[in-house]
């Protein structure tokens, strides 16, 4: 762990990216606009595209002053990112290095900026009621997954 | 009225005298002589005494002592009385009736005072019976026939003749002979009618009505009147065209469909339709949330389930939180001293503690995180596992929304299929409206209606009351009328005796300048310088001098006497007033030949009157018993009991 990292104090995103949230924000596209939806949701929900697709894109380009300061994260969003980090990491006792709130929030960043893209083609391609319904689908398979895996 | 005769007992130096007045010929003359102190002037007193309660002749000496006689006083105290009366008792007559005067004076003889004193006045009456009045009633007696204002000219002393036209006696002169000659009855009846003038004109003063304001007050009713039957009349106009315009609408209406409620049904499954798709749309947001929420939650699950799962299994091993904290050891192992206490370490001591850090598998700071993040993983498991539960209950409520949206919409259709079969729809609908907006106003105009019907009765009642009052002020100004035409008699009537009282006034005025002048030249020796004697309006007396200048002030005092003398036998015979006329000492300032006119005059004058006399013996000179003796009714001479300096009469 070098001491030269910087602690970061907000969840980036790239100048594309905002143009994204700036166009969601326009359409009101699915309620996700601010502030119907935080900030913060909006992050977790582009992370939560991205995480299906398992594809995390290196941030290029970050736009000044980030999308959520880290005063305005809410705990649980806090949890779930940390969460990830852990939960991804297949070695239990290097806790320390995959608590770094650097490289969680690194990674978190990264696929929820995969995240981004993916829901600017669905407002490019997909009426609201029927993604809505797509991704009601999506969540029975996953929750059926998730249930059988249980069993 | 005459005098029959005077009793006097106890009082002032009469013990017991008693004078007798007959009418003895033709002449009623009487002739009482006495020196100076022997009580002729108490005779006076005691006639002023007996009838007025006054003794207004008494001497400064008489004044302190009481009326009581002196030696009765002391008999009586001798006899052991404790009370002794004083009593003057006047008998007098007139037209056959014989009055009595009695005035009694009860003295105190132990405590040396006078007490009240008892008037009373016996009348006989034509029946033969007598009565006695007393008070108030005995004194209006004596003012009948000698009024107390004017006793100075039926009681003369003698010595003030010459007085009586000095300083401001003309007041009582004009009074006395207002009263004397009689003009006051004219004077009163004037007063009364006066009286009743002004009890009439407030008799009319309070019936007189004034009917102008009544009139202006019922023009003020009519007039409402006559608008309220006017707003009825538009009214009821009204009520007649709105029931014509409904009758002839619902004859139009008849058989046809309600058009106008089926364009309200319409409006309302649109108006509910609005809220149906309100409530689908919200729900869908609600999906929208969940979507959003559950996205995140079924992606983050395993990574939740994971990270729970190595809590778990740390705290289990008791390593949340650490004892000791991992960084400090390798921070010590790494400086090769304690950096708690500066202790070297030696190869033990580093062995000890590299064995101790591969136990602590967890920094922390770590721990602190897993711990805190844990109930928020927690909760979102419990999350995560009622997905089905929460999606099935929004889908739920979405299909029920979409349903009701449903059948909305096809309500909506139906509503608008059979509004489209009317091809008169506005028509239809504009009678509909135009009658609901009659019956309404048919509604509004029978509420208006018998409230103007209410105001109208009201007014009528009114009306017809000030309609009473009217014909009732008119009644009271009629009676008005009439008491003002009596009142107009009453004044013409007044007017009639102010001029009679006036012309009597003047009538006597004028025979009183005349009469007074005939006896003041009878009586005066100096005839033939005065030329007449004036009375002005206020009966102030002038005399008058052949020169033409006034000279009542430069006569001498017996002219003035005799003046005063002329001017009360003018006015009794003027008056036509009959009371007697006594003088005390009538010429104590005339002398010679004055004497005998005056005698002679009296003489004259006692033919009709009673005149009583009281002279001193030096009055009843030789020239007045030449004239007089052998022709009086009765001659007295008052002599002193020098024992007792009691007066008595020979």
């Amino acid at each position: 762990m070098s001491n030269n990292v910087k602690t970061p104090d907000r969840l980036n995103y790239t100048r594309k990216a905002q143009e994204i949230v700036s166009k969601i924000d326009e359409t009101k596209f699915m309620g996700l606009n601010f502030p119907t939806t935080t900030r913060s949701d909006l992050f977790m929900f582009a992370m939560a595209f991205g995480i299906n697709t398992g594809v995390s894109t290196k941030l290029q380009n970050t736009y000044p002053g980030g999308l959520v300061l880290d005063s305005s994260i809410d705990g649980r969003t806090k949890a779930l990112l940390y969460a990830f980090s852990i939960g991804s990491n297949d070695n239990p006792d290097v806790l320390d290095d995959v608590t770094s709130k650097d490289k969680v929030y690194t990674a978190a960043q990264e696929l929820a900026n995969t995240g981004f893209d993916i829901i600017d083609d669905y407002m490019a391609t997909k009426k609201e009621t029927s993604l809505l319904w797509t991704l009601i689908e999506e969540l029975d398979e996953q929750y059926n997954e998730m249930m059988s895996s249980e069993s | 009225m005459r005098f029959k005769s005077i009793e006097i007992t106890n009082y002032r130096q009469y013990r017991n005298l008693k004078f007798s007045f007959p009418l003895m010929g033709q002449y009623d003359l009487h002739i009482i002589v006495g020196r100076n102190t022997m009580g002729k002037t108490n005779v006076l007193n005691a006639i002023n005494w007996c009838l007025y309660g006054l003794e207004p002749h008494l001497g400064m000496n008489s004044k302190i002592l009481p009326k009581i006689n002196l030696d009765a006083k002391k008999d009586a105290i001798a006899a052991g009385k404790t009370t002794e009366w004083i009593t003057v008792i006047i008998a007098a007559e007139d037209d056959n009736h014989k009055i009595i005067f009695e005035r009694k004076l009860p003295f105190n003889l132990a405590q040396d005072f006078e007490l009240q004193d008892q008037f009373t006045v016996t009348m006989s009456q034509d029946s033969g019976d007598s009565l006695i009045y007393s008070a108030d009633e005995a004194k209006s007696i004596v003012n009948k026939y000698m009024p107390e204002t004017i006793r100075k000219y039926f009681y003369f002393d003698g010595e003030q003749l010459n007085t009586y036209f000095i300083g401001d006696q003309s007041s009582r002169i004009m009074d006395s002979i207002r009263a004397i000659s009689q003009v006051d009855i004219i004077s009163r009846i004037a007063q009364r009618l006066d009286k009743i003038i002004k009890k009439k004109q407030a008799e009319a003063g309070l019936k007189a009505q004034d009917i102008g304001s009544i009139n202006t007050e019922l023009n003020k009713i009519e007039e409402l009147v006559g608008q309220y039957k006017r707003q009825i009349e538009d009214v009821k106009t009204q009520i007649d065209v709105s029931n014509k315009i409904i009758k002839e609408n619902s004859e139009y209406l008849q058989g046809q469909e309600d058009v106008s409620k089926l364009e309200k049904k319409f409006s309302r499954l649109k108006e509910e339709h609005a809220v149906l798709e309100a409530e689908e749309q919200k729900i869908e947001r609600d999906l929208l949330s969940f979507v959003k929420e559950y996205k995140i939650l079924l992606t983050s699950y395993p990574f939740i389930k994971k990270t729970l799962d190595i809590i778990q299994e740390k705290e289990e091993q008791n390593l949340l939180p650490p004892n000791i904290d991992k960084k400090i050891l390798q921070d010590i192992l790494a400086s090769h001293k304690c950096l708690i206490c500066n202790h070297m370490l030696d190869g033990n001591d580093e062995a000890n503690i590299k064995s101790l850090l591969d136990q602590i598998q967890v920094s922390s700071g770590t721990s602190h995180l897993l711990i805190g993040i844990k109930s928020e993983l927690e909760r979102a498991m419990i999350e995560v596992n009622e997905y089905q539960q929460v999606k099935n209950a929004l889908l739920a409520k979405y299909r029920v929304a979409q349903e009701k949206v449903k059948k909305s919409e096809t309500a909506i259709d139906t509503a608008d299929k059979e509004l489209r079969k009317f091809s008169n729809k506005e028509i239809i609908i504009n009678k509909h409206k135009e009658r609901k907006e009659q019956e309404d106003l048919l509604v509004t105009n029978n509420q208006k209606l018998g409230a103007l019907q209410s105001q109208l009765d009201i007014s009528m009642k009114q009306l017809s009351a000030l309609e009473k009052k009217l014909a009732s002020a008119m009644e009271k100004n009629n009676e008005c009328a009439r008491i003002n035409k009596s009142v107009d008699f009453l004044k013409r009537a007044k007017n009639v005796a102010v001029q009679i009282e006036q012309e009597m006034m003047d009538e006597v005025k004028s025979q009183m300048e005349k009469s007074c002048m005939k006896y003041f030249s009878q009586l005066n020796w100096r005839q033939d310088i005065y030329d007449r004697i004036e009375l002005d309006d206020s009966y102030q007396l002038d005399l008058f001098h052949k020169e033409g200048y006034s000279c009542v002030g430069t006569c001498s005092a017996a002219e003035r006497s005799l003046l005063a003398l002329s001017f009360t036998l003018a006015l009794q015979e003027v008056s036509g007033f009959n009371a007697l006329l006594f003088i005390d000492t009538p010429v104590a300032r005339i002398a010679d030949v004055n004497r005998t006119n005056f005698a002679l005059v009296l003489k004259e004058a006692s033919k009709g009157k009673q005149i009583i006399l009281a002279f001193t013996p030096d009055e009843y000179s030789e020239q007045i018993r030449n004239v007089l003796e052998g022709i009086t009714s009765t001659s007295v001479t008052l002599e002193m009991d020098e024992a007792s300096a009691t007066g008595t009469i020979i």
